[in-house]
C-alpha cells in the first residue's frame, strides 16, 4: 500500500513510523524544515519538506496513485483541504483525516472525508473511562457516519449481568460485537453469550442511540 | 440597525477583510468580523452596525455565537486558504448561509472549490489578469 501523510507531528510521525515497520510504502510531508528535518532523521528518505495541502505537491509526492492519504495536521482547515485535494484533484481513493474540533467531524464527514479521528472526542472518551469505570469509549465512527463503534464497561450490580446477549433490552439498530472479559479474554457476543461484570461490550451502534445502549448495558437492578 | 439590513459574516479582517467590511456598511449591511488577532480591528473605525470579534471564524461555537444561521452572507478572507476553506464549508454545510464567497489563492485549489459548488476567487489569478489586462492596452 502507499500512503501519504500530511503533518509530521506526533501523530503524523508515528504513523509514517507504524506504516513503514508493517511494510508500506509512505510518504510524510510536513511543512516546517526544523521539524521535517528531525523527522528525516529517523525515518530518512521518505520525508518531504513542503505544505501538503497544495495540489503540485501532492502531485510530486505521487497522490495520483496513493492509496491513502492521511492528514494529521494540528489545524483542522488543513487536513480538511489536504483530504478534499487528495479526493478531487487526485482521486485517491481513501482520505484520512484527524479533527480537533469536535463540531467538525460532521462536516469532515459530509464533504466526503471516509475515515475521521476526532482527536478531541478520543481523549476525552479516555479520560472518562479512567475516572469513571462505566462509561463509553467511542473507537471510531463508520464510512457514512451515522453509526459508531464503542466499547461499554458494565459495572456491578447492572441489570444486564447474568443475561445473554439475545435477552438483552438492545437498542434498534444496535448490534452486540463482542465482549472483552475482565481477564483480557475477547470473545464473540453471540445472542447465546452471558454478560458479567466488568466485561467492556463492544457494539456498533447509530449516533442517536449511544445513550439507549448505555444505560442497556450500565442501568442498576 | 435597520430591520431590512442585510446581515453579513467576514472571517479576516486583513487589508481586503477591512475595505469589504467599510463597503459594505456603507451600503446599509450590519456587519460581524471575525479574526483572531484583535491588533487587525485598528484598520476598521468604530461603527453602530459593526460588530468586531476577536475569534476563530473557523470554529462552530464562535459561529455559533455570532448566530451565523442568520447571516445572509458569509465571506472568508484570512490569510490562509485552508482557514477559508474550511470557514466557508462550515457556514456552507453546517450553518446553510445562503451566500458564501472565500479567497482561495491558489488557482488549482479555486478551480477545485469552484466545481465543488463554492464561490471562491483568487486574488493571485485576479491580480495576474489586471496586469496582463494593463499590460495589453499599453501594447
Amino acid at each position: 500500500m502507499y500512503a501519504i501523510v500530511v503533518g509530521g507531528g506526533s501523530i503524523g510521525y508515528y504513523l509514517a513510523r507504524g506504516l513503514l515497520i508493517r511494510g508500506n510504502e509512505v510518504t510524510l510531508i510536513e511543512r516546517d524544515p526544523v521539524r521535517a528535518n528531525a523527522r528525516a532523521e529517523d525515518l530518512g528518505s521518505i520525508v518531504v519538506t513542503s505544505d501538503g495541502t497544495e495540489p503540485n505537491v501532492l502531485r510530486d509526492s505521487g497522490a495520483a496513485r496513493a492509496d491513502v492519504v492521511a492528514a494529521t495536521t494540528g489545524d483542522d482547515g488543513a487536513n480538511l483541504v489536504a483530504c478534499q485535494v487528495a479526493k478531487h484533484l487526485f482521486n485517491v481513493p481513501r482520505t484520512m483525516s484527524v479533527v480537533w474540533d469536535p463540531d467538525h467531524a460532521r462536516l469532515f464527514d459530509h464533504l466526503g472525508v471516509d475515515v475521521i479521528i476526532s482527536a478531541t472526542d478520543l481523549l476525552l472518551a479516555n479520560i472518562e473511562e479512567k475516572l469513571s469505570a462505566d462509561s463509553m469509549t467511542r473507537f471510531f465512527r463508520l464510512h457514512g457516519g451515522d453509526r459508531g463503534v464503542v466499547g461499554v464497561h458494565v459495572p456491578p450490580g447492572a441489570e444486564a449481568v447474568g443475561r445473554a446477549v439475545a435477552d438483552l433490552d438492545t437498542p434498534m439498530g444496535a448490534e452486540m460485537a463482542a465482549i472483552v472479559r475482565g481477564n483480557g479474554r475477547v470473545q464473540q457476543a453471540s445472542a447465546g453469550a452471558r454478560i458479567e461484570e466488568g466485561d467492556e461490550v463492544i457494539a456498533v451502534v447509530p449516533l442517536e442511540q449511544e445513550e439507549a445502549l448505555w444505560q442497556t448495558l450500565t442501568r442498576q437492578r | 440597525m435597520t430591520s431590512d439590513a442585510r446581515r453579513v459574516i467576514i472571517v479576516g479582517c486583513g487589508r481586503v477583510g477591512g475595505m469589504v467590511a467599510e463597503a459594505l456598511l456603507e451600503q446599509g449591511d450590519d456587519v460581524t468580523i471575525l479574526d483572531t488577532n484583535q491588533e487587525h480591528f485598528r484598520r476598521l473605525r468604530e461603527h453602530a452596525r459593526l460588530h468586531m470579534v476577536a475569534a476563530d471564524g473557523t470554529s462552530v461555537e464562535t459561529l455559533r455565537s455570532v448566530n451565523a444561521g442568520g447571516a445572509e452572507v458569509f465571506i472568508a478572507l484570512a490569510a490562509a486558504d485552508t482557514t477559508n476553506a474550511l470557514a466557508a464549508q462550515t457556514a456552507h454545510v453546517l450553518f446553510r448561509v445562503p451566500r458564501v464567497v472565500c479567497r482561495i489563492n491558489d488557482p488549482q485549489r479555486r478551480d477545485m472549490y469552484g466545481r465543488l459548488g463554492l464561490r471562491a476567487v483568487s486574488s493571485s489569478r485576479v491580480v495576474a489578469d489586471l496586469v496582463l489586462g494593463v499590460m495589453g492596452e499599453e501594447e
